[in-house]
């Protein structure tokens, strides 16, 4: 927004605000600061106290917006009494100036704060430090919203004036150009990783499937040869190793998957008795954390890549069972989709919901709730097959309730071309 | 008893597959290549022939050409073991190489095999419920 412009002459001492002349160097600083290649925390701060340097201002802070919860969060604060801020949050609403500015957009021009209904003394009395008057400018690039830049106190006692908010809201520009440079950088690097991790991942694919055959066969044949008056030691030990291998089978073949596009290779396949298989597998796992299983089905035969759509399951039924404490039931239901030639099959659980923070990044590679126990490719794998099909994946969830994954997929792979 | 053949150059593989098949009833012979492999179908006259798609001498390509040219053979039941795709880079077909043989097999199982998805096939591929 443009930020309307004085008239009177900049050196005038009658005026409150900066003077021009100041006003352009410190823009000129802030520019270069900007476009030099320096580690992007460290320009905002030496931006930000320029510019506070140049308006004469006690303190300064910026804050970035969170958007998963809709709240500011101090990202930089300077000034005296500014130590504690670092962890403070406040609501993106009216009950604040930061908070009027990133909901609104618009920049304010605070005179007194204290005369300001907007203004929350909770951080003055929080810090010690006095507020009395501030500029507040949105952050904001390419049309979005990324925080606020805040500058406050004169140091002289006089209020901020119109040439103040004028640069502020230079700065703030410059500020928000140098945080989208640099998460476009971010991404192009964890893009340019991911790029290398699955090079490698899909190199040695046919190696790790031999391996893992050979595995599955052995144990396999053990299983079915281990005389059933065996030793409980034994047994028990032989049960950790196939769950370990079972773990170790499922992060390989989701990292597989994962590497590499993959046509489904769709055949005949009843999902009711994949599903029953798929609770079959699971159900020892199951039992031992005291979740229930069921499945049921409405429909038989569909085409599909049955080793593909069992790993989606395996996966979403496995994370439903992370989910659930005891008393935890896991249902897999196999319907018809709204419109002929669709099916679906859902995975829900009563267990503790989604946080709405994680519910953004849960398809994202490598984002994980579990720590150590998760991979985070397991949902990203499974949308992946999904979408390989043609089909498409939905969530629902509520905090304290469950969650519902509705996987919607053509009965028939897309219409064969001829080739 | 009803017969299967099983046909993989590697022998854990193949007794992998003939032990899933035992236990589900079955008679099984098995052969570690093609050419082999042609001679026992030819001999034995199984219901099932299990057969791994990457094998050194005759592939699993091959062999099922030859399979469905000979009278004595055409008419058996034939499983495809894949995994070849992850090695030669390409994703292997099940279409295109019907259409390039003539005749698609009854059905493809990937590598690593899952028993329980496996017999499944088996059941399906010989018209049981």
């Amino acid at each position: 927004m443009p930020v309307k412009t004085h008239r009177h002459e900049s050196e005038d001492m009658d005026v409150p605000g900066i003077s021009r002349r100041r006003a352009l160097e410190a823009l000129e600083q802030v520019s270069q600061m900007v476009a030099g290649d320096l580690e992007l925390k460290a320009v905002q701060k030496s931006a930000m106290r320029a510019a506070a340097e140049a308006m004469d201002a006690e303190a300064c802070s910026i804050l970035l917006k969170d958007a998963a919860v809709n709240t500011l969060r101090f990202h930089f604060a300077d000034g005296p009494q500014a130590n504690g801020l670092a962890a403070a949050c406040l609501p993106i609403n009216d009950q604040s100036i930061a908070g009027w500015v990133a909901g609104h957009g618009e920049p304010l021009l605070v005179p007194d704060a204290y005369a300001d209904g907007r203004f929350n003394p909770a951080y003055d009395t929080q810090t010690g430090f006095r507020t009395r008057s501030l500029v507040c400018v949105p952050l904001v690039v390419k049309g979005k919203l990324l925080g606020v830049i805040q500058i406050l106190n004169r140091r002289d006692g006089r209020p901020f004036g119109d040439e103040d908010l004028q640069l502020a809201h230079a700065v703030a520009s410059l500020v928000a150009v140098a945080i989208l440079n640099a998460e476009e950088h971010e991404a192009r690097l964890q893009a340019e990783r991911l790029a290398i991790v699955g090079q490698t991942v899909a190199g040695m694919a046919h190696c790790i499937k031999n391996i893992l055959a050979g595995l599955q066969a052995g144990s396999y044949i053990v299983d079915e040869n281990l005389p059933p008056n065996a030793d409980g030691q034994v047994r028990y030990g032989w049960g950790v190793v196939k769950s370990n291998m079972g773990f170790l089978s499922n992060i390989i073949l989701d990292m597989l998957n994962y590497s590499r596009p993959r046509k489904p290779l769709c055949q005949p396949c009843d999902v009711g008795s994949l599903c029953e298989d798929v609770v079959r597998l699971l159900g020892e796992q199951a039992a031992a954390k005291g979740v229930v299983l069921t499945t049921r089905a409405e429909i038989g035969t569909v085409s599909i890549d049955e080793t593909a759509i069992r790993r989606c399951l395996i996966n979403l039924v496995g994370n439903a069972m992370d989910a659930c404490g005891a008393n935890g039931t896991v249902r897999i239901e196999v319907t018809r989709g709204e419109s002929a030639g669709e099916f679906i099959i859902s995975v829900r659980d009563n267990g503790g919901g989604i946080e709405p923070v994680a519910m953004e990044k849960i398809f994202d590679p490598f984002f994980s709730t579990k720590g150590g126990k998760g991979t985070g490719l397991g949902l990203p794998v499974t949308k992946k097959i999904v979408e390989e099909h043609g089909g498409r994946i939905q969530v629902e969830s509520e905090l304290g309730a469950g969650t519902v994954f509705r996987l919607t997929l053509p009965t028939q792979p897309p219409a064969k071309t001829q080739a | 008893m009803r017969k299967a053949l099983v046909v993989d150059d590697e022998s854990d593989a193949r007794t992998f597959v003939s032990t899933i098949l035992k236990k589900d009833g079955w008679e099984v012979a098995e052969a570690e290549n093609g050419t082999t492999g042609l001679k026992k179908a030819k001999a034995l006259r199984p219901a099932l022939i299990v057969l791994d798609v990457q094998m050194p001498e005759k592939d699993g390509f091959l062999m099922f050409t030859d399979l469905i040219k000979d009278p004595d053979t055409r008419d058996c039941k034939v499983i495809m073991l894949t995994g070849v795709a992850d090695k030669v880079g390409i994703r292997f077909s099940g279409e295109e190489m019907g259409e390039f043989m003539g005749k698609e097999p009854d059905a493809y199982v990937e590598k690593p095999i899952d028993p329980d998805a496996f017999k499944r096939v088996v059941r399906r591929v010989m018209g049981e419920r």
